[in-house]
Order: structure tokens, then sequence, then C-alpha cells
């Protein structure tokens, strides 16, 4: 024990002893939160329409008029000289409405009317999302003008856990997720490098201390730090989102700490096998933050990646602690809803600690 | 105090078995250290002593043998051991106070242990003003000791020292190895290594190392007194030529060894009085005026070549391709001087007021601690770095020294990365010869030089990297003077090669300077200021002495008197009891003792020996040795300025 002390005691003065990590630790998952939370948005917000009206009747202005009631739409021109195609190739609009003489004529002659929507379908997402506006739109146009066309069914939806539907604090969520595996990973790769890179490794070599007590005396200092960075997060995301621990946090914490000893616990490996701390920095931005970006569903779900490569997803841990943080503080789930995802993450943590035991397990020289 | 504590039998280390990397570190290594010895471990870079070490330390496992520490294996007895690692194995960013305590926890010192011990070793170290001080703010000194402290703070029955005083400044080395005088007195074992021959001599017992093998282990005196051999000291009109001359005689059986140092040659013979006729008149007859200064016993440094040589066979002798046409003539003449030279860095002189003049065909050497000044005078010479005030003139010019005409003259081979690990050695020397526009039909000869100096001869294709330490210095020295310059600077040219190779590279060196180069040596070791013909002595910015080795010595006021002694642990005791701590120092079995005259010394030991009822075995007079100067000048000067203060 007085050893375990020892080796941490020593990590935490040195943790302590560089400004660059304290900050980097207390303010990144801060940061980290909010820019993901306030960047990240899929939903498009103040898309710009230009309108051309060429029937100009009463009618067609009340159709106008639908569209610019609509909360989305930003309305930078109403029948300007402005070109049509012009407006969307230099891209000054993302929607053009256009509509063609005789357009109040033939609705109220009671023949089909045409009005023309053309998107830019460069950005998929959006585009997507106009065309579901525009036909909203134009339903419910119709509806107000011949109740008689009205759907005899209407769908009140309403959207739970979410129910501003904002995607800030779907984010938000996310990436206290990639947060906590890239900092802690990145604190225990530089601490074990740094050990074979000054030659210092060597005194605990020469010391009775045992493989399993280097490990906790150097991981535990920086799962502390991780913990720490977790307060924060969440702070700040409640404070910025509205983020709500659940009534049983339990599931959230033991998962939290393990899925951060993960992070720790990966670090040192890789900072032990490349013993150069330049390499394993780099190795850990690249293995961990990038395929935790990528492969945890954290940005799309991951059913939208390709069958061949979805399964690397399951040695992802981040896939399974993203999933136990939007339970936890967006539905207020606990061990319930996602208690199979926490006791993977704890098994993982153990599978860490075996890996790191097993590289140090001699306490030598390789020969 | 005879037990036997650490025994090896057949140590073998092999890294890297069954790759094309293989290499065998320690090659069937036998000893066995009796507890309280200091047992040192001397020999070039890559000789295999740190692979001992670590064995010892039980943080490597041999490939084949026994080895027995403390009755146990060396992984069993890690708590009774201390390990002094190099480089030392401090963390920089924890202050003196918090390295101690980690090395504590690790070896589980309970609190009281700890404060009593870190206390004592903290004062007895002069250390206890700097407790909160980070480990990377100390000087090389305070490094070294805080080192030992955290080897010491378990109590270790076993201190494994490895090369702890590498960058350590003289005065800390002495302190250094007084301290553990004292611990093997106590009964504390000592295994060290060290690359400085002085230091050699302060060990019980020494294993001469090289390729992973011991190639012999006697006590220092030994190792000497095995030689049979007498050593003359001989200065000439023109040692060039009487070394040259010499060096026919010895390879015609007349005398053992002649080696050339700054202002002397060394001529190791067999008869002190035939031999000795015979030299003076074959040297008289050439008009060289010789002058025999001192006949005594060969020095470790001698023994040591001896010991490799029998095992090596005789080195190359290759001259440099092309001489100068006219070397003699420019010999004399001013190739590098300042005048009243200053740096300051913010409130802070570095440099105060240097005034230097090398000539042609001068080997000068500039000597001081770690912080005296030295790099940032080098730095000022190469134009590296703009001088606060002063002039520099190199090569008969005052400005300009950045320009590509006056750097194609200059020749600088730094302490450390001159030569690229991942190209062939050959390919470094085309890299060297191209960018100091060497003229491409030269190239050929000029390399095959170099190669031939380094006993390199055909390996041209080999990685740099795969090179050990010593050999690559060799190297790298021949690709820095490929393009035959008029200046050269060398930064500790020698530091880590063998007693052997160190010769063959100053034989280099002096070849350079006999052709009319001027060549200025940066360094702290003592086996290399006495190669230089000059030496000026450097300490907190400041000249403090200047002169030939000899003349140096002058500076040194009384004698120095050998005592062998039968119980030198309470000699040891008694003598700085009597005469004060600074007069005496412990060299293994033997102690130095300083006096102001033979007689008056004599009288004085003598008196002490009686009245503590010692047994004297001799008492004689030796000659001081330039570290010994230095120390009194560093002690003097430091007098000085207490009293100014």
């Amino acid at each position: 024990m007085q050893r375990i002390l020892a080796q941490s005691g020593k990590e935490w003065k040195q943790f302590r002893r560089d400004p660059l990590s304290m900050w980097l630790a207390v303010l990144m998952p801060v940061v980290m939160v909010l820019l993901f939370g306030y960047t990240l948005s899929l939903d498009p917000d103040g898309l710009r329409l230009v309108i051309r009206d060429l029937d100009n009747s009463a009618l067609s202005r009340r159709y106008v008029e639908t569209y610019i009631g609509a909360a989305d739409f930003q309305l930078i021109a109403w029948d300007s000289e402005l070109a049509v195609e012009q407006a969307l190739e230099t891209g000054a609009a993302e929607m053009v409405l256009l509509i063609p003489p005789h357009f109040g004529r033939d609705l109220l002659a009671g023949r089909p009317a045409q009005a023309q929507a053309l998107i830019d379908g460069a950005d998929a997402n959006t585009a997507l999302i106009l065309r579901q506006t525009a036909s909203a739109l134009n339903a419910s146009f119709l509806a107000r003008e011949n109740p008689a066309l009205a759907p005899p069914v209407r769908a009140r939806i309403r959207y739970w856990y979410n129910p501003g539907l904002s995607d800030r604090r779907f984010f938000g969520t996310g990436a206290l997720g990639m947060v906590l595996i890239f900092f802690p990973a990145l604190l225990g790769a530089i601490a074990a490098s740094r050990e074979h890179e000054l030659g210092t490794v060597i005194q605990a070599y020469a010391s009775t201390l045992t493989p399993a007590e280097w490990v906790i005396g150097t991981a535990l200092p920086y799962v502390a730090v991780g913990c720490v960075e977790l307060v924060c997060g969440y702070l700040s995301g409640a404070v910025a989102f509205g983020y709500d621990l659940p009534p049983d946090p339990t599931a959230f914490l033991a998962a939290s700490v393990g899925y951060i000893a993960i992070g720790v616990l990966f670090g040192m490996w890789v900072g032990h096998a490349t013993r150069s701390q330049s390499i394993s920095i780099q190795a850990v931005q690249l293995g961990v933050f990038l395929l935790s970006l990528l492969l945890s569903g954290f940005l799309a779900p991951l059913e939208n990646i390709p069958k061949a490569i979805r399964w690397l997803s399951y040695f992802i841990p981040a896939r399974y602690y993203v999933e136990v943080v939007r339970d936890a503080l967006l539905r207020q789930g606990g061990w319930r809803t996602n208690g199979l995802d926490v006791v993977i993450l704890l098994g993982l943590a153990m599978l860490g600690f075996w890996g790191v035991w097993s590289q140090v397990r001699r306490m030598r020289f390789p020969d | 105090m005879t037990g036997v504590v650490i025994r090896a039998r057949g140590l073998t280390k092999v890294y890297d078995r069954g790759t094309k990397q293989e290499l065998c570190a320690l090659d069937a290594v036998d000893f066995e250290i009796r507890k309280g010895e200091i047992f040192g471990l001397i020999g070039a870079d890559g000789a295999g002593k740190s692979t001992c070490f670590k064995i010892l330390a039980g943080v490597l496992e041999p490939t084949a043998g026994e080895v027995e520490v403390l009755f146990r294996s060396p992984r069993e007895s890690r708590q009774r051991v201390g390990y002094v690692t190099q480089p030392f194995s401090l963390y920089e960013d924890l202050s003196v106070a918090e390295n101690l305590r980690y090395a504590a926890g690790l070896r589980e010192v309970d609190e009281e242990a700890f404060a009593e011990r870190s206390r004592r070793y903290l004062e007895a170290f002069d250390m206890k003003a700097f407790t909160d001080r980070l480990a990377g703010r100390l000087s090389g000194g305070m490094k070294q000791k805080l080192a030992l402290s955290c080897a010491l703070i378990a109590d270790p029955a076993v201190l494994l020292l490895d090369e702890p005083t590498t960058g350590v400044d003289p005065v800390s080395r002495r302190d250094f190895w007084d301290a553990l005088g004292g611990l093997a007195d106590r009964g504390m074992t000592i295994v060290v290594a060290t690359p400085y021959l002085d230091e050699a001599e302060r060990c019980t017992r020494i294993a001469c190392m090289e390729n992973g093998k011991i190639l012999a282990q006697y006590p220092p005196a030994e190792f000497v007194s095995r030689m049979a051999l007498t050593r003359l000291e001989i200065r000439t009109c023109d040692l060039q030529r009487a070394e040259e001359m010499l060096e026919r005689h010895e390879r015609d059986g007349i005398l053992a060894d002649v080696q050339r140092f700054g202002d002397r040659l060394d001529v190791l013979v067999s008869d002190p009085v035939a031999d000795r006729d015979r030299i003076l008149e074959a040297l008289e007859a050439e008009e060289l005026k010789p002058e025999v200064l001192r006949s005594g016993d060969p020095t470790l440094e001698n023994a040591f070549v001896a010991t490799l040589r029998s095992k090596r066979g005789p080195e190359s002798h290759a001259h440099f391709p092309d001489r100068a046409t006219a070397p003699a003539e420019r010999c004399g003449e001013l190739a590098l001087g300042t005048k009243g030279l200053v740096k300051r860095f913010g409130s802070f002189t570095a440099v105060k007021g240097l005034d230097l003049e090398i000539r042609h065909g001068e080997i000068y050497g500039l000597l001081g601690a770690n912080g005296a000044g030295k790099t940032t005078a080098i730095k000022m010479i190469c134009g590296l770095v703009q001088p606060s005030s002063g002039e520099i003139s190199l090569l008969g010019r005052t400005k300009g020294f950045r320009t590509a005409a006056v750097r194609s003259r200059i020749g600088y081979k730094s302490q450390k990365f001159t030569l690229y690990d991942d190209l062939t050695i050959g390919e470094n020397l085309d890299f060297y010869a191209a960018m100091y526009d060497v003229p491409p039909k030269l190239c050929r000869a000029r390399k095959d030089w170099a190669l031939e100096v380094s006993g390199l001869r055909g390996e041209e294709g080999m990685l740099t990297g795969r090179l050990p330490d010593g050999w690559k210095q060799r190297v790298a020295f021949g690709a820095a003077v490929m393009h035959q310059p008029d200046i050269v600077f060398l930064d500790e040219p020698t530091s880590g090669v063998d007693a052997l190779a160190r010769r063959a590279m100053w034989r280099m060196i002096n070849e350079l300077a006999d052709n009319g180069a001027a060549v200025l040596v940066v360094t702290h070791y003592l086996e290399e200021a006495e190669q230089c013909n000059r030496i000026g002595f450097m300490a907190a910015g400041d000249m403090v002495a200047e002169g030939s080795p000899s003349e140096l010595e002058k500076h040194m006021p009384g004698v120095l008197l050998e005592v062998r002694a039968a119980n030198v642990a309470a000699s040891l005791g008694a003598f700085r009891q009597a005469l004060g701590r600074d007069r005496v120092t412990q060299f293994g079995e033997r102690l130095h003792v300083q006096a102001p005259d033979v007689g008056a010394g004599e009288r004085e030991i003598q008196a002490i020996a009686e009245a503590q009822s010692l047994e004297l075995r001799s008492i004689e007079p030796i000659p001081f040795s330039l570290e010994d100067v230095f120390l009194a000048l560093i002690e003097r000067r430091r007098a000085a300025s207490d009293k100014a203060a």
C-alpha cells in the first residue's frame, strides 16, 4: 500500500507541476462539451429563400405568405430582378419558390395549379429537410384554403426526452464521451512514455514494486483527474443545455469511472509500447479520438455505417459510453435500461488493466 | 570484511539474440566482490558496464551464467541494493524532497527512518537549503548528490553506481569520492563505473573491461606494479621529432612505449638506468636537448593501454594523405585571438574579459567546470553568439566569421550529434566531405584515411548507429577534419573512448597541429588537458591560470605524500582529525597527504602515527595531478571571493 501511495503521490505531483496539463484537464472538458454542443447541429436554421411570384394574384400571395410565415425561412428576395438560377448557383439561397402565371386562376377554376420549388441538393440533409418542409407547407395551405381537403386523421406528435429536439443537448452529451476517453488516455500515455524516455522507470524496476502496484499507482491519480473532468463537463452541460442526472445515477457513475479507467490504461499501454512521448500522443490522437468520433454513434447512428466495418464499433468503448450518457442524461435511464453497456465498460477496464499489467509484469528491461 | 557479497560466474548477456542486431554485451564475466570493497568497472562506452549494473540491480535478466547478490538472486535482493543509474534516474519536475520521498516510498522506508536519513544526507551533502528546488534546476554535482541520497535512503548493503560522476565538476567529484570512502569504511559494498582514471585509483580493486569481457582485475597499484616498467617523463625542444625517433626505437624493441603529451614525452622502459641513458644519448645525438623531468612508476593509463594492446594487437598509424605543403612556415602565426571578450546575459556575466591567443601548430586546452563560461566563449568565437564587448580575430579577420570562406577553414566536432545514425559510415563521410567542399579528387584518399585511423577499414557500408559510441567519436573526428581545416574546435573529443582509442585520436590531433592547424580543445577531462601544449583554466567567467601543464603544476604550493598504512580507515580518520579534512584524501588502499615540504610532512605523519599507534608501510612524495592543481585554484578563488564579499 505504501508503495502504491508513493507511486501515486509522485504521479500526482508531476501532474500538478505541469500547468499545461492542469489547464487542459479542467478547461478542455468544458470547452469540448460546449463546442461540440454548439457547433455540431444538423438542424438547418435560417434557410434562405428566394420567391418569384409571376402570378401575383390574391391566392398566389396567400401561398407565398404560408412560406414566409414558417419560422424556418429567411426571405432574402421577393420578386426582385435576381435571376432564379443565379440565386442557387452563387449559394445566395437554399431554395427558390417559383409561382407561374395563372396559378390563382387555375386554382379557382379547380384545375391543378403548379408551383415549383428549386432546392440546392448539394447538402443532402438540408435538401431533404427542405423538401419535407415544402410539402408540409403546401399541405397546410391546401387545408386552409379548402377544409374539405384536410386529412381526416391528424397525428399529434410529442417529442420525449428532448422536447425542443435540440441538437445541442444531443451532441453535448456525446461530447462527454469524447472528452472522458481522450484526455485520460493522453495523460496515461504521457505518464508511461515519460518514464521510459527519461529512463526513470528503472527506479521502479530496481525496487520491489510489483507490476500491479505500478499499474494501479500510476493510473489512480489520472483516473481521479478524469473524474474531475466528468464533473466539469457535466456541470457545463447542465448549465448550458440543462442536463439532468437520473434519479439513480449509480449506473452512470460506474460507467464513467470504468470508461475513464479504460482511457488511462489504454494510454499507459500505448506509452509503454512506444516509449516515446511524441509518438504515443499522436497514437492516442489518431487511435482514440478519431475512432471514437467516427465509430461510436456519436455523430450519426451506427446503423448508417456499412455492415462490413460496423463490427469494429464493438471494440470502441465510446460506443457503449455514449449510449449510457444519453440514456442517463436525456432519458433519465439507469441499470435497467443500460446495465449491459455498463458491465461491458467495466469489463473493458479490466481488460485494459490486464493489458498494461502483462506489459510490465516482469518489472525489468526486455531481453 | 572478507565475506564475498557479490559473485558472478560466467555472466553473459546477449541482446537481440538470433537477429541481425545480435550483440554480446557481457561475455562470460567472472568476479567476486567482498564486503566493504569499492570495486571499479573501467572501460569505454559499450564495454558492458551498464549491462553489468542492470543485471546486478535485478532489472535485466542475464542470458547465461550465475550471479548472486547478498547470497540471493539480484531480484530477491533489490530491497537491500541502492542503484544510481546513468543518466540519473531523477524526476526533474519533482523537488529534492519529493524525489527522496518517492525513493523511500518505493522501498517502504518508515516515516521515522525517512525523516532521520533524509536529514542526515541533506546535511552531509550540503543540500539543506535546496529541499524545495526542482531536481531539473540543480547543477550536475547536486543532481549526483541527490541521486546518491535517493539510493542511500533505504540504507542499502550494496551500492551500485553507474558512472555517477559524468558531467560533474571536479570539486563535487572529490567530495563524492570522500563520501564513498566513508560508506565503504562502514561496511557498505560499492560497485562503481567511471571513465576517469584518477577515480579508478581510488577504488580498492578495478576490473578493466572491453567488449563485454573483463581483461584483468587487480588493485590499482598492482595493475601498475605488474607491468614492471619505469616511466620517464622527458622534455625536448621538438616533441614531434623526438616522438618519431623514439617510435622507431619502440618498433626495434628498445623501449616498451612512447606517448606524447602537451609538453613532454612519456617513455616506458624496463631498465630505469641503462635504458634511460641509451635514450638520452640517442636524443642528444639528434640535438633535441632532452631533459628527464621525472622517473617513476607507470600511470594507470599506461597500464590500461598495455592491457588493451596485449589483447588487440598494434594499432594503425595512418598519416593524413596530403600534408600541407609548407606547414612549418605557418606555425607560430596567430590563428585565433580575443581581447577583453565579455558576454552578459541580463545581469549575469558569463564571460568576463577573456584574452586568448592561439597560434598555428598549437593545441590549446580550455578547461573549467560546467558553467565556467567555456561554451559561451566558444560560441562567441564561432560567431554563434554576439559578444557584449571585446574583439575577436580569426584567421586574420575581425568580422564575417559566418561566411562560407571562413567556415570552410574551420573544423568543429561537438560532443554529441555529429553523425547520422541512419546513414552508413561511408555515407556520413561523403556527406561531410561534400558539405565542406573537399575537392572530389582528394575525397577517396581522405575517406580511406578517416576509415583507417578509426580502425574501420572495409566497414564503410556499416550503419553508423550500430557502432559503439567510442568508435563513433573517432569517425566523427575524422569527418570533422577531412577538409584539412586551419582551426579545429574540439569539444571533449575523447569522452567515452578507452585509453588506447584515446591515444589514437590524440595522435591524429597532434598530426593536425604539426601540419599547421590551430587546435582548441574544450574539456573537463584531466586526461585530455594533459595532451594540450597550453592550458587556460576558466572559473566563473574568468581565466584563472594559463600555461603549459608543467607550468601550471607550479601553482601548487607544497608537496604531495602518498602514505600506505595497515589500517586505511583508522589512518584516514586520524590524519583528517590532526591535519584537517582538506589535506587528506583516500585513494583505495592509499592516502594522499598535502604538506608544505617533504621533510616536515614526513615528520608530521610519523608523529600522528606514533600517537595513534598506527602502522605505516611507506611514505613517498608523488607529483600533483592537474586535477589537484585545478582544485587548489578553485579553492583559492573561492576564498578570495568570499573575502571580497
